[in-house]
């Protein structure tokens, strides 16, 4: 539908500039990341052919393969492990399809990454704290694959799937490798499974649908309100069952909701969706902008961070995001909006009115939307277009002159630009682009305010023409922010925005039936979806006579463990004799995760009394178990047994 | 804890300064008397301008003029193959003319499968390889993987990325060496069964859905067994690396220094055995970068749309494809005088060697009389041809056909099949 619209556009020479035109409906550019200035054309998409669009916002999304992103990736391990890794490093680039990084059918596998993903697991797992990880000592490897495999592939492993990760530990054993590094063996496999680097939200079949079980509606709540793996408490409430009725799974996604990964997940959002990850390294060129430096474009993008975590947490509506002249800046910003200097670190201070158009304003922004000498209204008109109107604008034809307006002093940037489109092969799309960004004159390549642009008297007004609901004309930011907080439109887009975040490309528009009148409003209303435990197969999919794929029987999980991953015992002599010794012992639980401690040591002489724990045996290797009071430890939490031995 | 480079800094150095490596490095020995056969293809964006570029006289006598894109070239004259005048049919514009320009745009049924002509090249004769091809980028990632920032396919839509990060492509190539023989073989047993168990689970999944997502767990498969091969042991010779500096990939200024990091990997890579097809690309069309190194003050991708009243703008952007020619001479003198490991002469003279842009007039930003420059690989040099109007499919197809490969079409096999007449003379 969308392409049909381009292509028609593009017979008419560009743009229609004609205000009852319907614009490119929501949706991404189907080339896969662009510029936002991007000439360039709108070729048929190459990738398989995508199941028919979702009828309905009654309709579930198709089951699909979703390999993490990079960025989920790094949080995850981060999250369950403790390791940091840096993912642009790590790996390099994910597929971004203009907006999001996060296209199910984009993110593939390749070769290059396959190896990345093994030295990555590799020096994660050298890294991993041994409390954490757990061991594989003579007892073998079962209680580490059950309860790591259980953590990185966000279920409980088959029988089959553990045995091959006990099998891989023994094997390694037997060759003489320590039990540390047989551990770390079974880690950087689990970190290369499929299982764990693709989001396998399935589902059981059930008549026409299929129904994501407990451990899947986890993963897809996690990643989507926290951009990483669910915890070991929303396992265990999947695991109980308390994810399948309505009230367990408000009562789990409350808890995510009120997590500090949930506002990190957020700001990521926000990121994307106004381009910022551009930020830390576009183009300026440094005699123009020699105060640009990269901790200024860091403090440029915690400015933004910053607002969005405060606005999220109170539930703001999306015109406060917009509009608000309430900021946090530090002194490099402080200097760089000219205001007072504000002390340490970050503090909230108020923009003056006439510079205050909320995230619109921010020196990220504007410094992510602009050009190596200057502001660009073509940039900036095209980020207003695309990101907050969702309109999807055909790159210039082939064959038109495309040379932009040359840096003149003698000249505005207005009047550059406007002579620029005054070519009717032009105006057609700059139209509809560039009186959208004479709007943000008054600030410069990297977002301050000026009086002047040179010489000149900045006219900043302008106008959105060809919209659906958003036409209009206003006078500086300011004034384009609050015309564009009270439409409908926007509110649409933001929704839209989040359905391309959530679904991973896979998904039909319905952002109409979302709030997003509130920055809050669309991730509640896709977690409130009849659907959202729901998928749909692949055209075709239910039409297999007999069995068709994802209909057999779940897997037998692994029996129920004697958790005793991250328990560590440290033991000490508290007094000795000829012939005997006392010693306490004390279990902490280093782990992340609830646990039922199980120790083990080498017990010298024959144990005579025994307090606070349980024994396997009186003397040689010993295993200690708590009791009833006290065998349960919550992460670093510890508990205390002791004993005394004849020798 | 901070995950870290540590590959590096421990053991590497001094385990391969010292140490027996070549007796570890990949690649296969080739048969006695067969001359080696390889492809590097270098990448850089935005098309030209012609008047600028273009050499003046005939086939044989052409000069470079003084001031032009090609003349840092000056030395190489005799051995290049300079290909004027091709138009690409299956693609125009800054992004259809990358997308089209190695694979001319096939189908997944067409003989060449949609591939790039690097993947198809190295499917053909690099299968046996530790890596079947390698992919090197500069500032190849700040706009995310896509359509427009890639050049390589492996089929229709299935992008080949390429590693931007020099350090990290040097421990993908290098760092498994570090130990010695006995320590490599056994981290190699080791990370084989660590494959084997990803191999089950990918076949578990597989059964559990539909064709669509079976693709995936296919490409994911298939990129198990080219880690496979990269973890192979083998024979090869070649002096001992030394590890590129480490450079933020992403800081538009340190674009020469891994350029020229990334050209010397490519040139080690295919001098070690490792691969026979090795591609480097210099940013992606459209490009944001600022030359600032040959004195340009705005982005590529503006400056190549300057016209001709805008003559500063025109300056500067021939000055920096003299920049990327002066780069593209700097292969070719690494390429001539590393000697072939495996047969006579250089590994220039083993080597076909391709300097690829994705439009021809960067004013017009469309796809007609894309200026293309070969060298070595057995090619005669010191040519300048033109072939008006004709397609660009033609010149992929002479190109396999140097290397010994008989398909006779490249992409789409309606805009034309043969070698273009005369190349390969």
């Amino acid at each position: 539908m969308r392409s049909l619209l381009i292509a028609t556009l593009m017979l008419l020479g560009g743009c229609a500039l004609d205000e009852g035109v319907e614009p490119a409906d929501a949706g991404a550019r189907p080339d896969g990341g662009a510029d936002p200035a991007a000439d360039a054309g709108p070729t048929a998409d190459a990738r398989p052919p995508a199941p028919p669009p979702t009828a309905d916002c009654d309709t579930p999304p198709r089951r699909v393969l979703r390999r993490l992103t990079h960025a989920e990736y790094a949080r995850t391990v981060s999250d369950l492990l403790g390791v940091t890794v840096d993912a642009t490093e790590a790996f390099g680039a994910d597929p971004r399809a203009d907006v999001f990084s996060n296209d199910a059918e984009a993110l593939r596998v390749t070769t290059l990454l396959a190896d990345q993903y093994r030295t990555v697991a590799e020096d994660v797992a050298s890294q991993v704290d041994p409390g954490i990880l757990g061991t594989c000592d003579d007892r073998g490897c079962a209680a580490l694959v059950r309860a790591q495999g259980r953590r990185l592939f966000r279920r409980p492993l088959t029988q089959e799937e553990a045995a091959r990760y006990r099998a891989l530990a023994e094997a390694a054993q037997a060759e003489g490798e320590s039990p540390d590094d047989v551990a770390r063996l079974v880690l950087a496999a689990l970190l290369q499974s499929p299982h764990f680097l693709y989001r396998t939200e399935l589902g059981r079949r059930d008549g026409e649908v299929f129904v994501l079980t407990g451990y899947e509606l986890a993963t897809a709540l996690a990643y989507l309100i926290w951009g990483s793996a669910p915890d070991d408490a929303l396992l265990d409430a999947a695991g109980l069952g308390e994810l399948d009725d309505a009230d367990g799974r408000a009562a789990s996604v409350e808890r995510l909701l009120a997590d500090p990964r949930a506002t990190a997940a957020v700001q990521g959002f926000v990121r994307d969706w106004l381009g910022l990850e551009r930020l830390p390294q576009v183009n300026r060129d440094p005699e123009v902008y020699p105060t640009l430096t990269p901790a200024l474009r860091a403090s440029m993008a915690e400015e933004t961070d910053r607002v969005v975590a405060r606005l999220w947490a109170a539930d703001a509506p999306l015109a406060e995001l917009l509009t608000g002249a309430a900021t946090e800046v530090d002194d490099a910003l402080a200097a760089h909006y000219g205001l007072p200097p504000v002390g340490p670190g970050f503090q909230p201070v108020e923009r003056p009115a006439d510079q205050a158009a909320g995230v619109l304003t921010h020196a990220s922004v504007l410094t992510t939307w602009a050009l190596p000498l200057g502001s660009s209204p073509i940039h900036r008109g095209l980020f207003v277009r695309e990101r907050l109107l969702c309109q999807d604008l055909p790159p210039p034809p082939a064959n038109l002159n495309t040379a932009p307006p040359a840096v003149d002093p003698r000249r505005s940037t207005r009047e550059r630009y406007a002579q620029h489109a005054d070519d009717p092969s032009c105006s057609g799309c700059h139209g509809l682009i560039d009186p959208i960004g004479f709007a943000f004159e008054h600030f410069d390549g990297i977002g301050r305010y000026r009086e002047r642009d040179g010489e000149h008297a900045i006219d900043a007004t302008g106008r959105i023409v060809g919209s659906r609901d958003s036409n209009g004309e206003f006078d500086g930011a300011g004034a384009l922010a609050r015309h564009l907080a009270a439409s409908p439109e926007v509110a649409r887009c933001h929704a839209t925005q989040w359905l391309r975040m959530a679904s991973g490309g896979v998904e039909g528009a319905c952002a109409d039936a979302l709030d997003g009148d509130r920055l809050r409003g669309p991730l509640e209303g896709i977690l409130a979806r009849p659907t959202f435990g729901l998928r749909t197969g692949e055209p075709g999919e239910l039409d297999v006579p007999g069995d068709p794929p994802g209909q057999e029987p779940e897997p037998e999980p692994e029996p129920e463990p004697p958790p005793a991953v991250g328990a560590r015992l440290a033991l000490e002599r508290v007094s000795e004799w000829a012939t005997g010794y006392c010693a306490n012992g004390r279990v902490t639980n280093d782990g992340d995760m609830r646990l039922r401690w199980r120790v083990q040591a080498d017990i010298q002489g024959t144990i005579d009394n025994l307090w606070n724990a349980q024994a396997d045996a009186d003397t040689g290797l010993v295993h200690f178990i708590g009791m009833d009071y006290n065998a349960e430890l919550e992460p670093g939490q510890s508990a205390d047994f002791g004993f005394c031995a004849r020798l | 804890m901070t995950w870290t480079r540590r590959r590096f800094t421990a053991g590497l150095g001094a385990a391969l300064l010292a140490g027996p490596f070549c007796r570890l490095l990949g690649g296969t020995a080739h048969a006695q008397g067969v001359a080696p056969r390889r492809l590097l293809t270098f990448f850089s964006p935005n098309g030209t301008i012609h008047r600028h570029w273009r050499p003046t006289g005939g086939e044989r006598d052409f000069v470079l003029p003084p001031g032009s894109i090609l003349e840092p070239l000056g030395p190489w004259r005799d051995r290049l193959v300079i290909v004027d005048g091709l138009d690409f049919f299956t693609g125009d514009n800054h992004e259809g003319g990358q997308a089209a320009m190695l694979t001319n745009q096939g189908g997944a049924a067409t003989p060449t499968r949609g591939m790039s002509l690097d993947q198809y090249v190295a499917s053909r004769i690099g299968a046996d390889d530790r890596f079947s091809s390698l992919e090197l980028g500069v500032l190849t990632d700040l706009w995310g993987s896509g359509r427009q920032t890639r050049i390589s396919y492996r089929g229709p839509g299935e992008l080949v990325h390429p590693d931007a990060d020099p350090r990290r492509a040097f421990d993908r190539l290098f760092a498994d060496l570090a130990g010695g023989p006995a320590a490599a073989a056994r981290r190699r047993a080791r990370r084989l069964s660590v494959l084997d168990v990803a191999r089950a689970e990918l076949a578990d999944l597989h059964q559990r859905v539909g064709q669509l997502e079976r693709r995936k767990l296919e490409a994911h498969l298939e990129a198990l067994r080219g880690v496979e091969r990269g973890l192979a042991e083998g024979g090869g010779g070649c002096g001992a690396p030394t590890p590129p500096d480490a450079l933020a990939p992403g800081d538009n200024d340190n674009a020469p220094a891994i350029l020229a990091a990334q050209l010397d990997l490519a040139v080690l890579a295919l001098a070690c055995g490792m691969t026979r097809v090795a591609t480097v690309q210099l940013s992606h069309t459209v490009s944001p970068l600022v030359f600032r190194w040959a004195g340009n003050s705005d982005q590529h991708h503006s400056l190549s749309h300057a016209d001709d009243s805008q003559v500063e703008a025109v300056g500067q952007f021939v000055a920096a494809e003299r920049w990327v020619a002066g780069q593209f001479g700097a292969l070719l003198d690494r390429l001539a005088g590393t000697p072939d490991p495996e047969g006579e002469g250089s590994l220039l003279d083993n080597t076909v060697v391709l300097w690829a842009k994705e439009m021809g007039d960067s004013r017009a930003h469309v796809c007609q009389s894309v200026p293309f420059v070969l060298a070595g690989g057995g090619l005669r040099g010191g040519r300048y041809l033109r072939y008006p109007g004709e397609s660009h499919a033609r010149l992929l197809v002479s190109i396999c056909q140097q290397l010994g490969l008989d398909n006779d079409t490249f992409g789409d096999p309606t805009t034309g099949r043969d070698a273009l007449p005369g190349l390969l003379a």
